[in-house]
């Protein structure tokens, strides 16, 4: 069964950097399936989630298939491409006060994506619809955002993205900008409606906690590329990338002994900076010579072929106290 | 107590303002150089005497003699040019400097001292907003008649709420800055950080602003005078030079009314993009 | 605070400020040296019936805030007083001159509207080397006062090209159009520029903004897109222009009437300050100053209608 969203080999390179933004990204997503990207600000995983849609910064210039459905988002005529926007695949974006007009009433930002082509009548009635199926009641609909709280634009937000029926959601951050008991009921939201809808979800964040708790699927990004995929509980549990070990150490969990919070020492490189070897190499207590030289490739784990890592001495990854 | 050493962030005016230029700038910037030369020496570059009147050669075309041709009473217009030079910055300069020096002190006490002083000047300022600048020059001039004196006061009057709100807003977000606490506690007065430190740090804004209004009181007063109330009749200024060549145009000679008009645009043009550079120069090193 | 609290609170302070403009309108005529009545007959002959009827007129003897309050009173009443140079009312000359005035203004109005936006418009949404062409043409606009522009374009269009009249404002609705399309257009110009800026650099600093990019995302048509968050969330800082925009189409029609010799009200002001008709000039003054309050006000009562989030913008009650 062809996968919802595929994409294959993607770089993109921004003007007036040394490197490109995304270097070789492979990620798939399933239908109904929950798949989580994570990495932190400057990873690329906005990025990513981003071309799906196509939504690339200007001058741009990407490489290798991001297929939806089958068809390439990349080389989509825009006829075909507003239609992947209006009805295949949607984005819940991180802070639904700047992705919402202000000016315009909730009921004006549902409907807006669907008036053309299905008219008003049958948009409104979707709308209200969509903000049942969220919590919210059809008297939304004449309010304007600033009447609304953080949490209820997101329900929003959300209802907005259900609009067009898509196979495909992308979940960018959506719950970064709310408070924890917010938050807890948005990812319950979620994983509810996928069920009901049957839509894949690709889920960006930079808590992998969180991801490993709601996802199936965890990919893991560090400068661009993929560090390290598999099934959510394998890694939770059994990482075998530093980076990855790095950030459940960094996690502070309330069974843990107290202790200092463990931070990843270092900056991620650059993109005025060419990359040789690995590009965490520089803050990783586990690198040697071949790292520095090499870029490691994918390399699926023993006995578990839906687990790969991009590691030389992956080998050697536990999760443990940091030494001092 | 220690005392905090927090040195406050003086800036030399000029300085900071030649930061990156385009060329446009320093054309414009060229431009406002040459024209306040040619205000300046003005007697000593005009070839002819401006009111030297020749009948007999009267709206004549471009000549050795005369290389922008003469007006409607055989005046040579390059000499006019030249001289009403220096009628048509005056007035605008001295409508700058009153609204601006004006202008920062009611807006400097206004912002510094707040309370009723603040409200009543702030009333005050809405009442001279209510007029357009022209309106309360014409109303001026038809008090008192003839004469740049009263038209120039009129309009530093009506310029200056626009100097004074901006002063006062700029005042206010600097009253907070940590500097100020520094020098009030080591014993400065009010008036001495006001002028010595508080004053200098938003004097680029403000002189932005008063180098765009400076095009703003051009054009007002060149229109007062083609209307024939702001200089005497005989003055060579520009405005009154288009009024005098309008007949001229009519029976076909545009040339001594064109060339007055391109004079304004292109001062006032100029003065546009100085001041607006310096102002675009002053919020990038806010930023 | 609700709508119409605020609204009878602008309506009260618009009433207060319009009162000290008239204060100030009436009592100019104390500021000329010698007294007023010497004043308002200035240059005629100061004959014995002349000065009985300037006092009739302005009941000179009685105390100043009586004097005051009269004249208030008639002019409330639509009664601005005799002109002296006349010796008509002041309300029959501004009636008989209002019809020129009032096409020309709406003609310049319409001209700033349409054309300012436009170049705005285009100017920000395509950039490039369209966007360079308008904020050249519009520096210069903005750099060409009304009176420059109304003697440039009579040269070239009225006698050079005969294609429009140089004077006068015609009869019949038709003749008044052609005769004042030039002055509309010189009226126009200054404003046109500064709109287009405005405008231009409104819709640049909303483009910048998230739910632009959200609504692309979202697969709406990029016109649609410019049209209902960038235009839409421009219109605010384009509609604080709008008193400014009509003041100064007011007074420079003092300007650009004179250039053409159109028999307005602004060509009755040159004239009367020339000829110190003073209750004219007070009249004139204070009808200029009256409409730019109004459209203020008018503008800040529109406010909240193109911008939810000044007097709404608290939480609801949706669940």
């Amino acid at each position: 069964m062809s996968n919802t969203l595929d994409i294959r080999r993607l770089y993109l390179q921004l003007p007036g950097t040394a490197r490109p933004v995304l270097a070789g990204i492979d990620l798939t997503v399933a239908a109904r399936e929950t798949v989580a990207l994570v990495g932190e600000s400057g990873s690329g995983k906005t990025l990513t989630s981003r071309s799906v849609l196509r939504l690339l910064p200007k001058g741009a210039v990407a490489r290798g298939s991001v297929l939806v459905g089958g068809e390439d988002v990349l080389t989509m005529a825009p006829p075909q491409l507003r239609r992947l926007r209006t009805r295949t695949a949607a984005m819940i974006f991180q802070d639904p006060r700047a992705a919402i007009n202000p000016l315009r009433r909730i009921g004006d930002f549902l409907t807006e994506s669907l008036r053309p082509s299905a008219g008003g009548d049958a948009a409104d009635r979707r709308a209200a619809a969509m903000l049942e199926a969220v919590g919210l009641t059809a008297g939304a609909l004449r309010q304007y955002p600033g009447q609304l709280s953080g949490g209820m634009l997101q329900r929003v937000m959300i209802a907005a993205a259900l609009m067009g029926d898509p196979g495909l959601i992308l979940a960018d951050e959506p719950t970064t900008a709310l408070d924890v008991t917010t938050q807890a009921e948005v990812v319950a939201l979620l994983g509810d409606l996928q069920q009901r809808f049957g839509t894949g979800l690709l889920f960006v964040t930079h808590d992998l906690g969180l991801a490993a708790a709601i996802s199936d699927r965890v990919y893991v990004m560090y400068a661009g590329r993929i560090a390290e995929t598999g099934s959510a509980e394998t890694l939770f549990n059994h990482p075998r990338h530093p980076y990855t070990a790095a950030l459940l150490q960094s996690t502070p969990r309330l069974d843990a002994p107290r202790g200092r919070l463990a931070a990843i020492d270092g900056q991620p490189p650059s993109l005025r900076e060419a990359l040789t070897g690995c590009p965490f190499a520089p803050r990783c207590r586990y690198a040697t010579a071949i790292c520095t030289e090499e870029m490691p490739e994918q390399l699926p784990v023993a006995g578990d072929p839906g687990h790969r890592t991009a590691c030389h001495h992956s080998d050697q990854v536990t999760v443990g106290a940091p030494d001092e | 107590m220690t005392t905090t050493t927090a040195a406050p962030p003086r800036r030399p005016v000029l300085a900071r303002i030649r930061t990156t230029s385009s060329p446009l700038y320093l054309l414009c910037l060229g431009l406002v150089t040459v024209i306040v030369l040619v205000a300046l020496l003005a007697p000593w570059l005009a070839p002819h005497p401006p009111n030297a009147v020749d009948l007999g050669n009267a709206l004549a075309g471009p000549s050795g003699d005369h290389p922008f041709g003469v007006d409607a009473s055989g005046r040579d217009t390059l000499s006019r040019l030249v001289i009403g030079a220096r009628t048509s910055l005056l007035g605008p300069l001295g409508v700058v400097v009153f609204s601006t020096v004006a202008g920062v002190a009611v807006g400097a006490t206004a912002g510094w001292r707040g309370g009723w002083l603040d409200s009543l000047l702030s009333r005050s300022s809405e009442l001279v907003f209510a007029f357009p600048g022209l309106l309360l020059a014409i109303l001026i001039v038809s008090i008192y008649g003839d004469g740049l004196t009263a038209p120039v006061v009129a309009l530093g009057v009506a310029y200056l709420p626009y100097v004074s709100r901006l002063t006062r807003s700029l005042v206010l977000a600097e009253r907070e800055r940590l500097y100020i606490e520094a020098y009030r506690v080591q014993g400065h007065s009010s008036l001495q950080i006001c002028l010595r430190h508080v004053i200098p740090n938003i004097a680029p804004v403000v002189l932005a602003q008063s180098t765009i209004n400076f095009g703003y009181a051009l054009i007002d007063l060149a229109g007062l005078s083609f209307l024939g109330l702001g200089v005497p009749p005989l003055t060579p200024d520009w405005g009154r030079m288009v009024f005098d060549g309008e007949s001229a145009i009519q029976s076909g000679y545009p040339l001594s009314a064109i060339l007055p008009c391109v004079a304004i645009v292109l001062t006032v043009v100029a003065f546009n993009v100085v001041g607006e550079h310096w102002a675009d120069q002053v919020a990038r090193r806010d930023r | 605070m609700s709508f119409l609290r605020f609204a009878v609170r602008r309506l009260a302070e618009m009433a207060a400020t319009l009162l000290a403009a008239s204060f100030v309108i009436f009592g100019a005529m104390y500021l000329a040296p010698g007294n007023p009545a010497s004043f308002l007959l200035s240059g005629r002959s100061a004959t014995p019936e002349a000065i009985k009827a300037i006092d009739d007129q302005y009941h000179l003897n009685d105390p100043f805030a009586v004097q005051y309050l009269r004249w208030l009173g008639n002019v409330l009443h639509g009664d601005f007083g005799r002109s002296i140079e006349y010796r008509t009312s002041v309300s029959s000359l501004l009636v008989a001159r209002l019809p020129s005035t009032l096409l020309l203004v709406a003609m310049a109005l319409v001209l700033v509207l349409v054309v300012g936006l436009a170049l705005g418009w285009i100017s920000s949404v395509r950039g490039g080397a369209t966007d360079s062409t308008v904020l050249v043409a519009t520096a210069f606009a903005v750099g060409t006062p009304s009176f420059v522009a109304a003697v440039l374009l009579q040269g070239l269009f009225s006698v050079r090209l005969h294609w429009f009249p140089s004077s006068g404002s015609g009869t019949g609705f038709v003749q008044m159009l052609w005769h004042l399309t030039l002055p509309a257009v010189a009226l126009a110009l200054y404003l046109i520029g500064m709109l287009a800026r405005v405008t231009r650099s409104a819709m640049l600093e909303a483009m910048g903004h998230e739910h632009v990019t959200v609504a692309r995302s979202r697969g709406v048509p990029e016109n649609r897109v410019i049209r209902r968050h960038v235009f839409r969330n421009s219109l605010g800082t384009v509609l604080t222009m709008g008193g400014l925009i009509v003041s100064t189409l007011l007074i420079c029609t003092v300007l650009v009437e004179s250039a053409f010799s159109v028999n307005g009200i602004g060509q009755l002001l040159d004239l009367s300050t020339t000829t110190k008709d003073f209750p004219v000039v007070q009249a004139i003054s204070l009808i200029i100053v009256g409409l730019f309050m109004t459209v203020n006000l008018v503008v800040d009562l529109l406010h909240p209608l193109v911008d939810p989030r000044v007097t709404l913008g608290t939480r609801g009650s949706a669940t």
